[in-house]
């Protein structure tokens, strides 16, 4: 039974969420028009960039970490297409960012991701889907690969808080290397998603939680040495708990269902550990879900890449790409079975989904529009 | 010797109407064929019906740490008996379910002749014509018998006792990785030729100072228990696993390895293992496919092969086909069409 107490301070939360979502911060996003990962890229990259003021004032004399998005086994394709055109971020669009980056001055840059079960090193995963990690090495001064789906290198787990106090978790531990950096990106792939709607820039951090704590084999006191398996049990289904090292949930009697708690945990990530740059690559990609272990998925060809410095105004742009409204709620495509999470974003004061206020550089939406629900 | 090959039929009566050939034998009585010879062959009681392994209801694959469904299968049993005893051929005497599939069956003569074994044929009215063509296409292609495997690493270990059940489970999974392997005896320096890595499976002491010179000139011995160190081109690696756990032995053979030295790789191919092999020549190759789910692939699968071959056909009991090839990180990637129980990649310099 709620509470008169319960029910005030409840409309008391959605006040300030409210307050805070009017109060979001906005910044500029672009948008290039890129039909292939050939040699107009490097131009395309670097207008792109230039839309949201360069990289220089962004990198220079930093050390930058970049999560891609290096979704479900390497073994595993859509079809016939190698997984840099379908569900994976395409390593010609890390290593151009990595290049321009380095022009523009990064100290040091490291490449992160949380791959499938596995404490191997990203390059092995990589060269699994037959990429050759060595291009990516050599794109610029000083590289490293980081799997952080564990421990990794350091001798703890990086607690991150969320600010103004989280939605699922009021902090989360991650690998070290989302601490330890001046700036984060994320580069992510265009697509919808199964449970989230859309999968882009905010949802690419969804595999920042490393599955030693958050994984279905995670240890139940302390986190398991190695990962194993997915974050279906502990972060989609709310199962099973965290490793009870790690902090836990706010609300244990919130609803266990993905739709709802997955965008959550997204919209804390992405508070905890703010994205300095979003990349949106989709000149390539796939539609009717994130992966192809999703029926009904094919290929996709939208042609375009956005950027923004600020994450849920980089998204909502792209959502808007896609042929969707950022401002739509569950049970509107493509949020029919979940919540938005640019929304939830919003209400942590993370950025704004209002187009009407988002300066769009380069290319329009109306330009690029591509309606992926069609594709 | 393609005469000298036994094929046997498991038939205790009098012989079924029709044509049994290449069948040259009879398994366990029956008359109408010489009896097979059971001293002159390796007959394992270690072999399994080649399946996906079921969970106990059967309803669903089980499946190993990576997410990959573990397989019945013996080509590591064959390749092991036969480099023990080349003298004998190998059978597999394995019995089908009462409700295996004909493809089950094609299943089971790929499992064994793939690796130069044979498989105790069962004879059903329903699936004869497919099992005959099976074995019929392995005995064209006898030669293949002979061909070596290519390999990223020998497995180096006398392949009894201890060192059976740690060296065939270790074979077993590396194919399950697609690792390319060869085997050598503890000692046969020869064994090494054109291998860049060695891992010691046997119970015995390493002769250290005999492998030095090869490790010095460039390659790599793995094995439990060593320290890791440089010596000269080469690396001594001592692996962080244990034989308890011979799935954690393998993940580090293959991370030691790295995937650079992959032979080939596989998408959408959870359920197949691969043997691929070359001629003494070095002009041609084939490369297995042995799906052990045995349905038609409803997805598509792709291989990626190391060496870039001019060309390459994919050979069926049924037919074969040209296959368009792209040259990809040095080798070749290949989009195969859906694959039943088995097919074979011809390759041609």
């Amino acid at each position: 039974m709620i509470t008169r107490r319960d029910f005030l301070a409840g409309a008391a939360t959605a006040a300030m969420m409210q307050q805070r979502a009017a109060a979001a911060p906005i910044a500029p996003v672009a948008i290039q028009r890129c039909r292939t990962y050939g040699h107009g890229l490097e131009p395309t990259m670097r207008r792109l960039f230039d839309g949201i003021g360069g990289l220089k004032r962004i990198v220079n004399n930093k050390t930058v970490a970049i999560k891609v998005n290096l979704t479900g086994r390497p073994s595993q394709r859509l079809g016939h297409t190698p997984a840099e055109l379908a569900h994976w971020t395409h390593p010609r669009i890390i290593g151009m960012t990595l290049h321009l980056m380095n022009e523009a001055g990064a100290k040091r840059i490291r490449i992160l991701e949380s791959p499938w079960s596995t404490t191997d090193p990203l390059e092995e995963y990589m060269m699994e889907a037959n990429w050759d990690p060595g291009l990516i090495l050599s794109a610029a001064k000083k590289v490293e690969f980081e799997n952080t789906n564990f421990l990794g290198n350091a001798k703890d787990y990086s607690r991150l808080k969320v600010p103004n106090g989280g939605h699922m978790f009021a902090a989360y531990d991650l690998n070290h290397s989302y601490a330890d950096c001046d700036v984060f990106v994320s580069i992510a792939k265009l697509k919808e998603h199964a449970t989230a709607g859309v999968t882009l820039s905010m949802k690419n951090c969804f595999g920042i939680t490393p599955c030693t704590i958050y994984g279905d084999g995670a240890g139940e006191k302390e986190p398991s040495r190695a990962p194993f398996g997915g974050r279906g049990s502990v972060i989609h289904a709310g199962s099973r708990k965290p490793s009870l090292s790690a902090p836990q949930e706010l609300h244990p009697d919130s609803p266990r269902q993905g739709g709802y708690r997955v965008p959550r945990v997204v919209a804390d990530l992405v508070a905890a550990r703010p994205i300095d740059l979003a990349i949106i690559e989709g000149v390539e990609s796939m539609a009717g879900g994130e992966g192809p272990w999703i029926r009904g998925t094919r290929r996709c060809s939208p042609g375009v890449i956005i950027a923004g410095t600020n994450p849920v105004c980089t998204d909502a742009v792209a959502t808007a790409v896609l042929g969707f409204d950022p401002k739509a709620m569950r049970g509107t495509p493509p949020f029919e079975n979940c919540d938005n999470t640019m929304a939830l974003a919003e209400q942590l004061g993370v950025g704004s989904r209002d187009l009407s206020k988002i300066e769009v550089a380069g290319a329009q939406i109306a330009d690029v529009r591509y309606e992926i629900r069609k594709a | 010797m393609a005469q000298s090959f036994r094929l046997p039929l498991r038939w205790p009566g009098s012989l079924p109407a029709g044509d049994l050939s290449p069948v040259n034998c009879l398994y366990g009585g029956g008359e109408g064929l010489p009896a097979l010879p059971e001293a002159e062959v390796q007959i394992p009681k270690r072999a399994q019906w080649p399946s996906v392994r079921m969970n106990r209801q059967g309803a669903a694959a089980e499946s190993g740490p990576t997410g990959a469904p573990w397989v019945n299968a013996n080509g590591w049993l064959v390749r092991m008996l036969r480099f023990r005893d080349p003298g004998r051929q190998v059978v597999l005497d394995t019995k089908p379910a009462a409700a295996a599939s004909p493809a089950a069956y094609v299943l089971a003569v790929a499992d064994a002749m793939a690796y130069g074994g044979a498989w105790v044929a069962t004879y059903a009215r329903e699936s004869w014509p497919q099992v005959r063509a099976a074995m019929r296409f392995f005995m064209a292609h006898s030669e293949w018998r002979d061909w070596k495997p290519v390999s990223a690493v020998a497995v180096i270990g006398d392949f009894t006792g201890l060192d059976e059940a740690n060296g065939g489970e270790c074979m077993n999974l590396l194919a399950r990785r697609q690792v390319g392997y060869s085997l050598a005896a503890p000692g046969d320096l020869h064994a090494l030729a054109g291998v860049g890595a060695a891992m010691w499976v046997s119970g015995r002491e390493i002769p250290m100072e005999k492998y030095l010179p090869w490790v010095r000139g460039g390659g790599t011995l793995m094995a439990i228990g060593l320290a890791s160190r440089a010596e000269g081109s080469g690396r001594v690696v001592g692996l962080d696993a244990s034989w308890k756990d011979v799935y954690g032995v393998v993940a580090a053979i293959h991370l030691a390895l790295t995937r650079k030295t992959d032979v080939l790789r596989l998408w959408n191919a959870g359920s197949f293992n691969s043997f691929y092999q070359v001629a003494p020549d070095g002009k041609r190759g084939v490369a297995h496919l042995i799906n052990y789910s045995t349905n038609r692939s409803s997805d598509d699968t792709s291989i990626w092969i190391a060496r870039p071959w001019r060309s390459a056909m994919l050979s069926s009991f049924e037919k074969q086909t040209s296959l368009k090839t792209m040259p990809v990180n040095g080798g070749i990637e290949i989009p195969l069409p859906p694959l039943g129980a088995y097919a074979a990649i011809e390759l041609e310099a």
